[in-house]
Order: structure tokens, then sequence, then C-alpha cells
């Protein structure tokens, strides 16, 4: 469903050496697979997932979602195959201050031409989902970071997406709410959405049914862990 | 996006209101001096219009200028000026010579403007002396037909209401010559002179001169004559028009799109995050310059009503007239204010656009 073939990236600073971010990464993501992609700072997990998710423009090589190579793509196409087909949560829950929950939700839903009322009643129905129903009119500053980091969740999914992208969602989180998080996204996975999470929380890792271990922008090895039905339950 | 525009607009509300406001007092000027330029134009033209094929004579010392803003200063022409021009041999060119007097009397009801004019006038009723009050004269004293006004000590008797008034001075009170003279404290004297007749066998110029030479420190003013005078003034008003438009359109670009970049500054982390849920650049450009337009829309709206004063005030002072702009001004300011605003704001917003979402979505 998700395949990376070759995938390099440079980054070029006028005045700096380049910086190899990704090389020659190659990856098959099939669906309903929830992959975890860990290693140390600096390693490109988040290059890599961004990169898978359209918004950054990989040095050489190939991104292909189904059917789309996605870097094919215009700008304005790319935009339309993230806003309907992947789903971003970030560490930092990027919620836009001045909107309530459930206008944070319903955005995407909106970009994408639903009408106000039926995108308002997906983003209550997936905060419901997430534990928040109660909290629908609470502006970002109101809510716990756990919290806010479901309504990220809820907002990813609100266009019904084929991959959920998550680069470290559960960073800013503590046990708990890290847990939480966790478990939404596993529950996420087995009802079949494809999930794939940066992490560099070996925790979080393990709640995966793959890992993906990157080291200095190259895939240095790849674990199987347990199957989909059993991460979802644990 | 109305969301969006209208919660940014609500949040930000004294920073655009101080942007509106500046577009506001800039729109004001421009408005303002369009109005009063097109209005001294048009005025210009009617005069010319009703000057027709005649001449207006007038004192040397007092400016064409001022007696259009009816400021007639105490300036005179020679008493005598009628028998002067029909003893001279310009006098078979001339078909009709009108003396008038022009002057401002103090009444109860507030200064009032007063042309003595030689007439003939008819007698009016109880042997008291004829007056032709100007409509808008009329209306402010209330004189109705028939009725009776101080003057100058004596008492006049309204012989009728004059719709379209002579030489379109609707606030004149018009009277029989020796009774402005008598009235403005200037008697035998007069401050301008109407020549009418057919001046197709000579030249027109060569005519005013004559004028001139006959009744020395006299202006002969003809239609040609207040052409070639009028138009180094409306070309310099032009090109002061031309010069503050640019400068205003300047300055509402530049107010504009600092406040465009402003906002991306501060939003870029939204801007990110819009463009990383599937927002296009066209949507997130158009969310800039949508609202950069809207501050440009309020702000030229609020220039034309604030321009409302202005141009009464400026008006009065400088062509003695009470203006205001009209409602065509006002779609055109609401129009140029959006558009220019929008133009302004093509730059930072595309430039918002276009920036790597994933530079600040990835920090903590």
């Amino acid at each position: 469903m998700l395949r990376l073939e070759a995938i390099s990236k440079i980054y070029r600073r006028p005045g700096s050496q380049p910086v190899k971010a990704l090389e020659d990464v190659t990856l098959t993501i099939a669906q309903g697979e929830f992959v975890a992609i860990g290693g140390p700072s600096g390693s490109g997990k988040s290059t890599l997932l961004f990169t898978m998710g359209g918004l950054m423009h990989p040095t050489s090589g190939d991104v292909r979602l189904g059917d789309t190579l996605v870097y094919d793509l215009y700008p304005a196409e790319r935009s339309e195959l993230r806003l309907r087909q992947i789903g971003f949560v970030f560490q930092s829950f990027n919620l836009i201050p001045y909107l309530t929950a459930i206008e944070n939700v319903a955005l995407p839903a909106r970009l994408a031409g639903k009408r106000a009322e039926a995108s308002i009643e997906a983003a209550r129905d997936l905060l419901g989902q997430v534990g928040l129903a109660t909290r629908l009119l609470h502006r970002p500053a109101e809510l716990s970071v756990g919290e806010r980091q479901r309504v990220a969740i809820a907002r990813a999914l609100v266009n019904a997406p084929k991959v959920l992208l998550a680069d470290e969602p559960t960073g800013n989180l503590d046990g708990g709410n890290a847990d939480e998080v966790m478990s939404i996204l596993a529950k996420l996975n087995a009802a079949g959405l494809t999930v794939v999470v940066v992490t560099h929380d070996p925790a979080v890792a393990e709640r995966a049914t793959r890992t993906v271990r990157l080291v200095s922008g190259r895939v240095f090895g790849e674990s199987l862990r347990r199957p989909v039905a059993q991460a979802a339950l644990a | 996006m109305f969301a969006l525009l209208k919660e940014e607009m609500k949040r930000r509300r004294v920073e655009h209101l101080l942007c509106a406001a500046a577009i506001a007092v800039i729109t004001a000027a421009v408005v303002a001096q369009r109005t009063i330029a097109t209005s001294a134009e048009s005025a210009f033209h009617d005069l010319a219009h009703r000057l027709g094929a005649n001449m207006l004579v007038l004192p040397g010392r007092l400016d064409p200028a001022d007696f259009y803003r009816q400021k007639y200063g105490s300036a005179s022409l020679p008493g005598n000026a009628e028998e002067l021009l029909r003893a001279s041999p310009i006098a078979g060119d001339l078909r009709s010579i009108a003396p008038r007097l022009f002057g401002q009397v103090d009444t109860a009801e507030g200064s009032l403007l007063v042309v003595g004019d030689a007439g003939p006038w008819p007698s009016a009723q109880g042997g008291l002396e004829p007056v032709v009050a100007g409509a808008e004269a009329a209306r402010r004293l209330g004189l109705p037909e028939g009725s009776t006004l101080q003057l100058g000590g004596a008492t006049v008797r309204v012989l009728g209401v004059a719709e379209t008034a002579p030489a379109g001075l609707d606030e004149a009170l018009f009277v029989p010559l020796p009774v402005a003279q008598r009235v403005l404290g200037r008697p035998g004297q007069i401050n301008a002179l109407e020549l009418g007749g057919c001046w197709c066998r000579i030249d027109v110029a060569t005519l005013a001169k004559q004028v001139e030479q006959v009744l020395p420190g006299s202006r002969a003013i003809t239609l040609a004559g207040m052409e070639s005078a009028q138009k180094g003034s409306v070309a310099a008003v032009r090109r002061s028009a031309k010069v503050s438009f640019a400068a205003a359109i300047g300055f509402v670009a530049v107010a504009l799109a600092a406040l465009t970049t402003a906002q991306m500054r501060r939003r870029r982390r939204e801007i990110g995050l819009l463009l990383a849920v599937g927002a296009s650049p066209g949507w997130v450009s158009s969310l800039f310059t949508i609202q950069a337009a809207l501050a440009g829309a309020i702000g030229a709206a609020a220039g034309w009503a604030l321009a409302w004063p202005l141009t009464g005030i400026l008006s009065r002072h400088f062509l003695a007239l009470t203006l205001s702009p009209s409602v065509g001004l006002l779609v055109v300011a609401v129009a140029a204010g959006a558009g220019i605003a929008a133009l302004a704001a093509q730059i930072p917003a595309r430039l918002a656009a276009s920036r790597d979402p994933t530079e600040v979505l990835h920090e903590a």
C-alpha cells in the first residue's frame, strides 16, 4: 500500500555542509500494518515520515501510495492526496488555538469540501470515540496534553484516511496519557487502518506489529512483533 | 475559511482596526480631494457654460477664483463703467451691458449674498423695493412670494422665488443696484459687468483687451480666457490628485503587505498545519489574500464615511459650497481598497503558502 523505493534525502543549506538525512531507504508497508520507526535522535525518522506523507520531497527515490507516485503529483494534487488519504498526528499536537476541539477536528473535513453540518457531525462522532464527548467546545488551552493529542488523532481521522502517520505522538505525554494514545492507535489499526509511528521510545515501539530501526538515515534492521489483533488487545 | 478569518480578525482586532483606520484616513483624504476636484471642474464648466458668449468684467484686484468663491472684497469697477463703454469705439460690438454689485450682508439669519442688478425692475406692492430670492435663500429665510424682509434698515418685498437663480446663485437675494449699493454701504460702486453681444465679427480676445483699455484696472474674462486661465489650475489639481492617489495606493499596499507579513510570521505553525492536513497552497494563499482584502475594503468604506465631514469642511473653505462624496465613490473606494490590499498581500501570502510545513510541525 505504501512503498518507498531507494529514498535519499540530503539537506543543503547555504554556508554549511550537506547533511544526508536518509540514504537509500526502501520500505514497504502493507495495508493494515502497524509500523513503528525507531532510532536515535537525528537518525532521519521524522524525515522518513514526512517523505512518506508527501510533505517533504526526497532528493531521490519514489514514494508510492497505492498506485500513485506521490511526488509525481502537482503540489495541489499532493495536498488533495494528504487531505483524503493520509492522516497526520504530531508530537506537539498542532491544534489551532482559537478553534474549539470540534472545530479543529472538523477543519480537514471542511477543507475536503464536506458541508459544515456533516463535518461537525463527523467531528462529534470521532471525539466521542476518543473519549472527549464532553469536551467538544473546549479550546486547546482548556484541555490536558493527553486530551489535545486525542483531538489531534480525531482530526487525523476525520476524512477516513488510508494511512495514519504519527510523529512522536507520545513525546509530550506522561506514561498514562501515552498508554491511552497508543491504545487508541492500536484499536484503529485493529479496525484496519494502516498506522506508522515514529518514536524513540522502545515501549511505544513495542505496541507496533513491526519495527523499523533507522541509524544515520539507513534502515538498520527490522523486527516483526505481535500480530495485529494481539497488539490491539494490549 | 470563514471561521478562520473571523477568529483571526476578532483575536487581532486592534491590529486590524489600526490598519483599517490608517487606510480610512488615507481614503478619506483621497475621496475628499477627488470630490472637490470633480466638483470644481464641474463648477468651472457650469460657469463657462453660463458665461457662454458673454464676457465678465471684474476689478483687476479681484481674483476671479475669489469671485467664484463669493469672496468679493472691496475692489470695484469705475461707477460710470457702463457710460465709458457706451461712449467707446467698441460700443457697437456690445449688445448688452449689465452692471452688478456682489456682496455679503449680515442679517439676523446670518450672512446673505446680495446681488445688485441694474434692472429694469418692476415696482413692488406698497411702494417697497423689489427683490427676487434664490430658491435656497428663500428656503433659509422663509421668504414666500409677496413676503417682506428687512434689508439694511429698509423693508423690501419678495417679487418671486427663482427656482433656477441667475448665474446659479441659489443662495442670493437679487435686488436693484441702488438698493445693493445702499445695503452693502458702497454707494455708486459696482464690482462686475456682464457684457453680451455677438462676437462673431471680431476676435474675442482682442475685444477683451479693448474693454480693459476702456476700463483701466479691470479684467475682462471670456470663455476662452477662463479656459486658458483654468487649464493650468485644473491640470495642477489633476496632477496633485494623481500624486496623492499614487501615494495612497502605495501606503495602503505597504500597510497591508506589512500586516500580512506579520500574520504570516505569527501563524507559521498554523500555516504549516493547514498545509500538512491537506490545505492546498492556493487555499492558504487565498486565506491571507482575502483577509487583507477585507481589511482594505473595511478601511476604504470607513474612509468614505470619514470623507463626508472632511469634504464638507474643505469644500466650504475652498469653494464656498457644501459638497459630499458620491455613493459611486464608495463603490470605487471599496473596490480599490480591496483590490490593492489583495494585490499587496500576494507576495507574503504566496510566501506563506510555499513554506515548508515540516520546519514547524516537528518542533516540540
